[in-house]
């Protein structure tokens, strides 16, 4: 019901709402950095500040063991450790980006479909369904992959398994082995994030003006030429800029590794399921080496950082009407 | 931006067909029948998959015997409370504090922060306004895990290590990028007569903020603050390594405690997400307009 009814606000702000605003004169020029100052602030104290300090911690030896001042400058030596060869960056930045990639498009690609599936003008129920398909998006998702980790257990007994076995099926070592790993990990991924992509497709497809299918009604053109010449574009235009937020959100989603696999299975080094950042956080604890962590880190910043600035360039979507 | 929305969509013109003669209507109609059954039995398929994990915690939740590995069926034989007393007797109520007061307290430095920023970023011209909200949300790319070492140190400089307000002020005061995004969006949407009439009667930009547009994005604030709130009630990473005593910890860390791998007391656990995902569940449904209008509204510019 409420999608629905947020839709025409939706609708409304497709026109370029942001950009068509001027600014106001110049005499506000100097108030502007009153209503900036805690925001200023803060980010100098609790973003730009820790975010220099890492990495100068990037090219010492600090450890936590050695809390205050009892490290030393070792220059490039962890980023050569980083690099090295043989060691984790390469694979795990593989499976980074092939994480992200099949994520990112499984999860809007599903939501997306069944948006497409709910906008069905034959479907008089579907405030039913859609209520129904966004619980996920409702739960909290720290107490929910959770429950996923105990879902995708390795023992026979854990619940997926009993159903396995039920029909017919064997028992799958869902953190054991490479393949179901990786597939548990997309699969919990889906589950978090379709609701909202299917709310943000059915926004877009209700907002798409009914006389457009009606032009199209009366050329005649068939389900596969309006799907493809009005359905298709529209639901492109409110998705393109949120694929791209949702690939770098997703290259730096360290949580669900952390929480449903730990990067299992593996060696200490990394493992099968591990993305570069888990990878960072793990280096931390587990491996004691805050400093190397740093190093990780900031790569996984300066890959994230220019993906961004190319997407802002080439998609124009943080320029403003000058 | 704009010309790809309304306008420019490109509409195929299939010339010359012939007309539909009134029996093919009839088979239409029938099509889109069995066109809306299909759709049903896809959609109950996918929520049968998708609420399986819901109905398998609510049911584990409320079983009885061993509190510790899985069982072979999930349908409790005897049904009972005692998970959820147990639950109550622990720390489970002190971590529900410790979430609150996170949640609480972070949701509303969030607010303020991105509604002065937000109304600034909108109305008032300045320097470094163009590229301000893109460096902001460029800076807050950082992975936390990245920020995680500073933080540990910064805070271990002023002793606020293993504090809730430590956690506070890196929470509340380090992540308001996005909100200063979706607030400006939400601010540009709100009709710029408004407060133009507002300057006109001599009102300053303070009065014209707090009289015109304040009461205008009070919704967006609402979201805003549930989103702050929802934030930190799901934050595990940069938690655990800031807190080490476990009387501090909100309640998705500390029922970590009962669900981690090797010492599963699974029932106690699905009691405690039980608990501790209704008050979100019911609140997520409640603002579920405002929510999605915030998001979508950032979301969807065209």
């Amino acid at each position: 019901m409420s999608v629905t009814g947020a839709s025409p606000t939706v609708g409304q702000a497709l026109p370029p709402v942001g950009s068509t605003v001027r600014p106001r004169h110049s005499r506000n020029n100097r108030s502007a950095y009153l209503y900036l100052a805690p925001i200023i602030i803060s980010a100098l104290v609790f973003t730009i500040a820790p975010f220099i300090l890492t990495l100068y911690y990037s090219f010492t030896n600090w450890d936590l063991r050695f809390r205050r001042f009892n490290y030393s400058w070792v220059g490039l030596d962890n980023y050569r450790d980083v690099f090295a060869t043989g060691g984790a960056f390469y694979p795990v930045l593989g499976w980074t980006v092939a994480f992200m990639v099949i994520t990112t498009l499984v999860n809007v690609g599903v939501g997306m479909f069944l948006a497409l599936l709910l906008n069905h003008p034959g479907l008089r129920e579907r405030n039913v369904y859609r209520t129904l398909l966004i619980i996920p998006w409702a739960l909290p998702f720290i107490l929910l992959i959770q429950v996923w980790g105990g879902i995708f257990n390795d023992q026979a007994t854990s619940p997926l398994n009993a159903i396995l076995t039920d029909i017919g099926l064997n028992p799958v070592a869902w953190t054991s082995e490479v393949a179901p790993a990786r597939f548990a990990v997309l699969a919990a991924n889906l589950w978090f994030s379709y609701p909202f992509f299917m709310t943000v497709g059915l926004a877009a497809l209700q907002a798409i003006p009914r006389d457009l299918y009606e032009v199209a009604d009366l050329d005649g053109a068939g389900w596969l030429s309006r799907f493809r010449d009005i359905t298709f574009p529209f639901l492109l235009t409110a998705v393109m800029p949120l694929l791209i937020t949702q690939a770098a959100f997703q290259f730096n989603n360290a949580g669900i590794i952390i929480l449903l696999t730990n990067g299992r299975p593996g060696t200490t080094t990394y493992g099968a399921t591990d993305t570069l950042a888990s990878l960072a956080y793990k280096t931390i604890f587990e491996k004691q080496d805050p400093s190397l962590a740093a190093a990780y880190g900031f790569v996984v910043f300066l890959i994230i950082a220019s993906f961004t600035i190319v997407n802002a360039v080439v998609t124009r979507s943080f320029e403003e009407a000058a | 931006m704009a010309t790809n929305t309304a306008s420019g969509v490109p509409v195929r013109t299939t010339p010359a067909v012939a007309p539909r003669s009134a029996s093919f209507f009839e088979s239409a109609k029938n099509r889109q029948q069995l066109e809306v059954w299909a759709i049903r039995l896809v959609l109950w398929a996918f929520i049968v998959v998708a609420l399986f994990p819901v109905v398998y915690v609510l049911m584990i939740s409320f079983k009885g015997g061993s509190p510790s590995l899985y069982s072979r069926s999930f349908i409790p034989d005897v049904l009972t409370l005692d998970n959820y007393s147990n639950l109550l007797e622990g720390n489970f109520p002190r971590w529900v504090g410790n979430s609150l007061l996170l949640g609480i307290s972070c949701g509303f430095i969030t607010v303020f922060f991105a509604t002065l920023a937000g109304y600034a970023f909108s109305r008032l011209r300045f320097r470094g306004r163009r590229y301000g909200i893109l460096l902001l949300l460029i800076i807050q790319m950082l992975p936390g895990t990245l920020n995680v070492v500073a933080y540990y140190r910064m805070l271990d400089e002023v002793s606020l290590l293993n504090t809730r307000i430590g956690l506070i002020a890196i929470f509340g005061f380090g992540g308001s990028a996005l909100g200063v995004w979706l607030m400006k969006n939400f601010i540009d949407s709100v009709p710029k007569d408004l407060d133009e009439a507002a300057y006109l009667d001599g009102a300053s930009n303070l009065r014209a903020f707090w009289t015109i547009i304040f009461p205008l994005v009070q919704p967006m604030l609402v979201a805003q603050f549930i989103f702050g709130f929802i934030g930190v009630y799901n934050e595990y990473l940069i938690t655990t390594i800031l807190l080490s005593d476990p009387d501090k910890y909100p309640l998705g860390v500390g029922v970590r405690t009962f669900s981690t791998q090797f010492n599963t007391q699974w029932t106690l656990f699905c009691a405690a997400a039980v608990l501790g995902s209704l008050p979100i569940l019911i609140v997520f449904f409640l603002a579920q307009r405002l929510l999605v209008e915030g998001l979508t509204r950032g979301a969807i510019k065209g």
